[in-house]
């Protein structure tokens, strides 16, 4: 009930101005009035008060939100539009519960470390034993469905390993002016190993001692936009734990998106008091705490940045990756136009809502293109994906980076 | 609620995928800007002038309300459906059809986004100038319709001065073209005069060619604050006194300065009764010159300091203060309402005075900033509590205000229109003779009263 006066108090704020409208991805692509704040702001409103009933409608609309909080930024009341979006969600999963298929990823998959790492083993064979090129070429995929060979399209490509099974054969510094616990991530676990080395790596060059708490889970993030916030809590009560219990001055996440949710673990569950104040993104906490210290080595060329909605209006981080790019000798960074503007990745929207997502797509990939950089650089996995994804759709060879590798590389 | 038929026929029209029906949609489009709401029967999202036609013929054959639609930015209440029927969501049909620019002329349709459509002409060196502060999100239908105005009105006018020509569908579901591309068109009545501020009562919108302008070369702002009302208003009347008008002439009171300090400091002094933010454009030599004018006559007239930008981010700064104003308005209230009772340029500080007045009388807050230079004001009073007692006092604090803008010779609204809002107001404007004369257009070209209907006018009048 006290969540419901909550909520109920935040769609009163709404003066409906529509200045939300102005910059909404979503709305730029539909421009009809359901799909923009103003409207699920009064969608909730009527929930609350009892005059609407959830329904498929109402979830389909509450669906195509991608939390980027562009409307909260621009809203002259500051709407939590992206707050009340989530909990209407809550609400309709626990009056529908969720399809079979998302249970089975958010309560079996998703925390499971063990089944991540065997996913990964098999995602790995399937991009690398030849079978994903004779499917792709087969042109299989396509005739099962259009829709299914798109979404493939999208899928990243897997590490050999997951980082969480090298951990042991890392040598890690004992010592250090600073303690850090680095929240380990699923897709530097599964995806992307080497960033979980570039880190440490910077870190350590930054006298920080690292420690790596390896049972840490998913950080929830999947659940609370699928409306599961039960194993959300769940999640965030261990890992909060866990990242504690390392006894760290700070913990930092290279993830936009975990990231931003870690610093919101205090209000989801009582065990994390003080917790959240803790938690950095590895920019912020370079250039904010331990003082941006960068190497020699030259890393040359044009590099422009894409600021991940979790980490620019999520945690309100946009100088400091800004900052360290500017920094790397022989890098020249060049501003995009509407860098802060959603790549339509947003999690898994890119594969529930592929047409729609691209179109999203499609103005950031322009907005690259006008730039023409060497570099990509961004501090969000999804981000990556998604970019990744559009930049070979428009056979641009412009590898996605995140700042903290180009860092390591000067050391 | 339509007949099943009816709503049969509609998708025959539009396709399944352009009728909306469910309740979630009717939610969606039961609102502005205003308080004011009303769930429509349906919503429809028409591609292009023929399907238009075909809804507004059955709209005839079975009797129900259409309301046109752009963003749904009005201050009005003009496109709440408030007696139900059919909502005409414009928003498929935004092309730019043409930019002319050997006559300097632009064709759109009704759904064009203001600001897309000043970022395309500025592109080729052209200007539209009309700038409602919704223009992010308003159409140009809309902008036609409610006769938009905006900022830079003191010097360029509002929507209707740019209007050349206009394609729509009467009430009763034939196709007018009036006007084209010529600026001089004295053949017959000027019926787009009529479709401009029509407020969706007299046709829908379909096409738009508007005049264009060259993009001025330059443009300076100043902010001169004062510590006095009267010095800031005798400015007013000075600068355009030395045969210049500004691009911009805005007012902002001392409550509005209280407000945006409190919210995002932006260096405005709270203990000063006005703040004028002037902007000249033109040459870059004529701006400057305009400039120095000004600014001398700010210091003649009292002002306690001037500010001159002397660079892009100094402009931003200066502008700053203003443009966060609506923000700080909105998070220290549950509701804002923002009225924009307009009076002769001379009789500002008057009808600043009595908006302070008629507030202190009430026991309300109202802050008050606006487009001096044009004499409109915008009085926009915060609701704190929206219960019985508070929106008694506002109705009877609006009615005063009102009251005051007509006896200073002003008008009830300069750029928002009539809508639900300020019905009732009309009689205190008009004689008898001039209503019926605006009801009678109305009974003639929309007989069964399908457009728009609840608007401008009260029934029982």
């Amino acid at each position: 009930m006290e969540l419901l006066d909550k909520l109920s108090e935040e769609t009163d704020k709404c003066i409906r101005c529509g200045l939300c409208q102005k910059v909404c991805p979503i709305y730029a692509e539909m421009r009809s009035e359901p799909f923009v704040a103003r409207g699920k702001v009064r969608l909730v409103k009527e929930i609350i008060k009892g005059d609407l009933e959830i329904s498929d409608r109402f979830k389909e609309i509450m669906d195509l939100c991608l939390d980027c909080g562009a409307c909260v930024a621009n809203c002259p009341a500051t709407v939590k539009t992206n707050h009340l979006v989530l909990a209407a969600r809550a609400k309709v999963t626990s009056e529908k519960g969720l399809p079979l298929i998302m249970k089975g990823a958010l309560h079996g998959f998703l925390p499971n470390n063990k089944a991540q790492a065997l996913a990964v083993k098999m995602a790995y064979f399937y991009q690398h034993s030849g079978l994903q090129s004779v499917l792709r070429k087969s042109g299989l995929l396509e005739t099962l469905s259009k829709d299914l060979s798109q979404k493939e399209g999208v899928m990243p490509e897997f590490a050999p390993r997951t980082f969480r099974s090298m951990l042991s054969d890392l040598p890690l510094k004992k010592s250090g002016k600073i303690r850090v616990a680095y929240y380990l991530s699923c897709m530097t676990n599964m995806v992307n190993p080497d960033l979980g080395k570039a880190v440490i790596k910077t870190l350590e060059y930054h006298d920080c001692e690292v420690i790596i708490p390896k049972d840490v889970q998913c950080c929830g993030t999947p659940h609370l936009a699928y409306g599961d916030t039960q194993i959300a809590n769940q999640i965030a009560e261990k890992n909060a734990r866990l990242l504690m219990e390392t006894g760290a001055d700070y913990i930092v996440s290279d993830c936009a998106t975990c990231g931003a949710t870690l610093k919101k673990y205090d209000e989801m569950v009582s065990n994390a008091k003080g917790f959240s104040d803790k938690v950095y993104d590895i920019s912020e906490f370079l250039v904010k705490i331990a003082g941006l210290r960068v190497g020699k080595k030259p890393v040359k060329g044009v590099v422009t940045y894409h600021d991940p909605c979790h980490l620019a209006r999520g945690q309100g981080v946009k100088n400091s990756p800004r900052q360290i790019l500017k920094s790397i000798p022989g890098l020249t960074l060049v501003e995009m136009e509407e860098a802060d503007r959603c790549c339509g990745g947003a999690g898994t929207f890119n594969v529930m809502h592929y047409d729609l997502s691209m179109r999203i797509l499609d103005r950031k990939i322009t907005n690259i293109q006008n730039v023409d950089p060497n570099f990509l650089a961004t501090g969000c996995p999804a981000c990556t994906m998604q970019l990744e994804h559009g930049l070979a759709q428009h056979s641009m060879a412009v590898p996605v980076i995140h700042p903290i590798k180009l860092l390591a590389e000067t050391y | 609620m339509l007949k099943p038929e009816i709503v049969k026929k509609l998708i025959k029209i539009l396709g399944k995928e352009n009728v909306f029906t469910t309740k979630e949609d009717l939610i969606c489009y039961s609102y502005d800007s205003t308080p004011h709401d009303h769930l429509p029967d349906i919503v429809v999202a028409p591609a292009n002038t023929q399907e238009i036609v075909a809804i507004i013929k059955l709209a005839n054959e079975h009797n129900f309300p259409v309301v046109p639609r752009g963003g749904g930015t009005n201050l009005s209440g003009g496109t709440v459906p408030i007696q139900g029927g059919l909502v005409l969501a414009l928003h498929r049909m935004n092309k730019i059809i043409e930019i002319d620019t050997d006559n300097l002329t632009a064709t759109v349709e009704p759904g064009v986004i203001t600001a897309t459509f000043h970022q395309t002409v500025e592109k080729e060196g052209l200007f539209y100038p009309p700038d409602p502060q919704s223009m992010f999100m308003s159409t140009m239908g809309g902008n036609v319709a409610e006769n938009a105005g905006g900022p830079r009105g003191v010097k360029y006018g509002v929507t209707k001065d740019y209007v050349l020509g206009v394609e729509a569908v009467t009430p009763t579901g034939e196709v007018v073209k009036v006007g084209g591309k010529t600026i001089k068109n004295v053949s017959g009545y000027d019926l787009i005069r009529l479709f401009a501020g029509s407020e969706g009562t007299l046709g829908v919108i379909t096409q738009i060619t508007l005049k264009l302008i060259p993009k001025p070369e330059a443009k300076r702002t100043i902010l001169a604050i004062f510590d006095h009302l009267d010095d800031a208003a005798k400015t007013v009347s000075g600068i355009i006194k030395q045969r210049i008008i500004p691009t911009t002439l805005e007012l902002m009171d001392q409550k509005t300065m209280e407000l945006i300090e409190g919210y995002i400091p932006s260096g405005l002094p709270t203990d000063a009764e006005g703040a004028l933010l002037i902007e000249a454009d033109g040459s870059a030599i004529d701006v400057d010159r305009q400039i120095g004018v000004i600014e001398q006559m700010c210091k003649t007239c009292g002002a306690r300091e001037v500010k001159v930008a002397q660079d892009a981010t100094q402009e931003a700064q200066l502008w700053a203060g203003r443009r966060s104003a609506f923000g700080a308005m909105a998070r220290s209230a549950r509701q804002v309402l923002a009225e924009d009772a307009t009076v002769p340029r001379s009789k500002v500080p008057d009808i600043v005075r009595s908006i302070q007045q008629i507030a202190a009388k009430y026991q309300l807050t109202v802050p008050t900033l606006g487009h001096t230079g044009d004499g409109n004001m915008h009085p926009n009073i915060l609701v704190m509590k929206q219960d019985e007692e508070e929106m008694k006092r506002v109705d009877a604090a609006i009615d005063e205000m009102f009251k005051a803008a007509l006896d200073l010779g002003g008008t009830l609204s300069g750029e928002h229109g009539i809508g639900l809002s300020k019905q009732k107001y009309m009689k205190w404007q008009f004689d008898k003779a001039s209503l019926d004369m605006m009801k009678a257009i109305k009974k003639a070209v929309d007989p069964n009263n399908i457009l728009n209907p609840g608007k401008i006018f009260l029934k029982d009048e």
